[in-house]
């Protein structure tokens, strides 16, 4: 089994169609500087190694970097953090992930899941800390067309939030749509793929994009 | 290639083996019903014995029984699975007739012996070299009204031609759903074929989903399952029998597979049990959870044709069963309240009681105890006739002075009035309860109009039906865009 982390999923899901948070690795400080004020302040630092799946664990993620001081004080800290988990550029380090900061209406998380008994699954939930505790998400077979992804999102509690529930603001579901189909053809295609595990998809502005992703292969 | 299953329904001949003289066993049982369905062929009880059993004469072993037999009941104890083999193996080799094996013994894979496995294994193995299709082991056959064939041992079953047909996994749940029609207030319900399949040694749950499925004289597939290996090849083929009919899946049991398969968010959120409710949605077809609600359900499916949408009446003459249907009716969420015409309000009210209260809120009339049968039945034609209105929830409360069976027979006859107009909508009629309302129950479901014991199974029925026939439009709107 081997986990491919948020840098090279992310990739993946881009050259799919699936509308991805832009992101670009910086080995040196110098790279970090220019690239942040490439994507434009503020920025999320994020520790990029195919060691880690799970950054915020190591204290991997600095959110809401808004000056060069914060981002050069963020570039060490990662360092640091790195090497004290043992990690270095290039052999075990990619580098820190560079991403613009993005401000988030509504999280959601995509997923799919081979079963062994219903083959290739895709699933839709609300996302954010409480995704384990309400259990709302929706399932199908994958693949899915989108009349089908639509009917997904809008059978969760999630799938309301869209609907404007407290906001009054109806959200054009067509990315969570095209992402969800998009992610269940992957499924269907490649059978050396285990899961797929966008967490967050977010709503930003009337846009659906993946922030974070992990695809799990046999 | 293996043959069809349509071997187990075009039989001319079969033998019984473990035929019994003594009623207590399932080799007497079995004969006495492939007796009761009037099965046309010729029946052979095969018993070392020798003499007559139930009028027939018997053969000490299949190999000699010089008509043709091309099917074979395996009744008797699986230890006599050697001894049968040899004897079935010395017939094929003779005379090459037997197509069809349907074997009720228990003792085999299920026993969880080595025998039983060996069993099974010699059984499976005599089958494949001869091309002969197997039912079982463990399992009680299969009924076909139409080829008046029965090879079960269940008790008390009315073998009367109709729409529904049945598959399970247990033989158990097929007899609880038979003999509880016998028990229903019309003594009976109609129905097509029922398949058991026990260990699934050659036939499994699919194929037997589809031999039932697809046969033309099937209006409604019922199944009982516990699950399957093949779980997406099921649902898949059941979805392409819900294109053209209703499939309605009592599933019980859950796999452990799928809550210990993964570690992210998705995999441990994805319990297989999940899974199959999502499945059978995306197919359109229908769970239901109790052996009332399967069998309420594919009953209304065979006595009525789909709603063209979901508009509900409910008319009712007492108060609290009303409010009981329509909590159950919020609660499915897939109804609409009928909005009726003015003129029909008003026709409603000129033939009711004065205390009726019509259409407060919409949707709903409550006609009041003094509402006599002719009133009853009179409310009811007002709102089938409107356009407005989908289908009718009919609930009654027996009292002293209100004649049932004539409200009865005049609902049989409006329904049937009714359609020669091309008018026919679902009509749930609910009458409380208990012995005194048999009566009437029984003269509606004789005519073709099933009944229910609660104004909640009524609305369980209906809301099924509902979501299947959305699901269709739905899924033909979509082939026409």
């Amino acid at each position: 089994m081997k986990i491919v982390d948020e840098y090279p999923a992310l990739e993946l899901l881009k050259e799919r169609g699936i509308p991805v948070v832009p992101v670009e690795i910086a080995t040196t400080e110098a790279e970090a500087l220019t690239l942040s004020s490439q994507l434009g302040y503020p920025v999320v630092f994020k520790i990029s190694s195919e060691k880690v799946a799970h950054k915020t664990e190591l204290g991997g993620v600095i959110l809401n970097i808004k000056t060069p001081t914060e981002a050069l004080s963020a570039w060490n800290t990662l360092m640091e953090r790195a090497h004290k988990a043992g990690l270095s550029i290039p052999e075990t380090l990619r580098g820190i992930a560079v991403q613009p900061m993005v401000k988030l209406e509504s999280e959601f998380i995509i997923g799919a899941t081979r079963d062994s008994a219903f083959g290739p699954i895709v699933m839709f939930g609300l996302g954010g800390i409480y995704t384990e505790l309400y259990k709302d998400v929706a399932f199908r077979l994958a693949p899915v067309t989108p009349r089908q992804a639509l009917g997904m999102i809008l059978e969760t509690k999630a799938g309301k939030i869209l609907e404007g529930f407290r906001t009054g603001r109806r959200t054009d579901p067509a990315d969570l749509v095209n992402t969800l189909v998009k992610v269940s053809e992957i499924m269907a295609d490649k059978d050396e793929i285990k899961e797929i595990d966008i967490n967050p998809f977010v709503l930003t502005q009337g846009r659906g994009i993946a922030l974070d992703c992990l695809i799990t292969y046999f | 290639m293996k043959r069809d299953l349509s071997c187990l329904i075009s039989t001319k001949g079969c033998a019984v083996i473990g035929a019994s003289s003594n009623p207590q066993k399932a080799g007497y049982q079995v004969l006495q019903n492939m007796l009761c369905s009037g099965y046309p062929g010729r029946l052979v009880p095969v018993n070392p014995g020798g003499g007559e059993i139930l009028g027939l004469k018997t053969s000490s072993s299949v190999s000699e029984i010089e008509p043709e037999i091309d099917m074979v009941i395996y009744t008797a104890p699986a230890g006599a699975t050697p001894a049968v083999v040899a004897d079935l193996t010395a017939r094929m080799k003779t005379r090459n007739d037997i197509k069809a094996l349907v074997c009720t013994a228990a003792g085999f894979k299920d026993a969880h012996t080595p025998e039983g496995l060996e069993y099974e294994r010699m059984l499976t193995e005599f089958c494949n070299s001869y091309n002969i299709r197997m039912l079982g082991p463990n399992c009680v056959g299969l009924i076909d009204n139409p080829a008046k064939i029965d090879t079960t041992f269940i008790a008390d079953i009315t073998h009367i031609p109709g729409g529904i047909s049945f598959v399970s996994q247990s033989g158990a749940i097929a007899a609880w759903l038979l003999m509880s029609w016998t028990g229903s207030p019309g003594q009976g319900v109609g129905f097509n074929r029922i398949v058991t399949v026990g260990n699934m040694a050659d036939t499994d749950i699919i194929e037997a989903m589809e031999f039932a499925g697809k046969d033309d004289n099937t209006s409604a597939l019922g199944m009982y399952i516990e699950g399957s290996p093949e779980a997406r090849t099921l649902v898949e083929k059941a979805g392409k029998i819900t294109r053209e009919k209703p499939v309605v899946i009592l599933k019980v049991g859950r796999s452990e597979e799928g809550a210990a398969a993964a570690s992210s968010h998705t995999g441990s959120m994805a319990g297989s049990d999940l899974l199959y409710n999502a499945a059978f949605k995306q197919y359109g077809i229908l769970r239901v959870n109790t052996i009332e609600e399967l069998s309420d359900t594919l009953r209304l499916f065979d006595s009525f044709p789909l709603p063209s949408a979901n508009r509900l009446f409910i008319l009712t003459q007492a108060g609290g069963p009303g409010i009981l249907c329509v909590d159950e009716v919020a609660g499915s969420g897939v109804f609409q309240s009928a909005l009726i015409a003015q003129k029909n309000k008003d026709a409603l009210r000129e033939v009711l009681p004065r205390f009726a209260s019509v259409c407060e809120p919409e949707g709903h009339a409550d006609i009041t105890a003094a509402a006599n049968s002719e009133q009853h039945v009179k409310a009811l034609e007002i709102l089938l006739r409107d356009e407005q209105v989908d289908a009718v929830v009919f609930i009654t409360t027996a009292t002293l002075f209100l004649d049932l069976s004539d409200m009865a027979e005049r609902m049989v006859r409006l329904r049937g009035g009714l359609r020669k107009e091309g008018i026919d909508k679902p009509i749930l009629p609910v009458i409380i309860s208990g012995n005194w309302v048999i009566p009437s129950r029984s003269i509606l479901e004789k005519g073709g109009i099933p009944t229910y014991e609660s104004p909640n199974r009524a609305v369980k029925a209906l809301a099924n039906m509902i979501k299947y026939s959305s699901f269709i439009q739905e899924e033909n709107c979509n082939e026409n865009s």
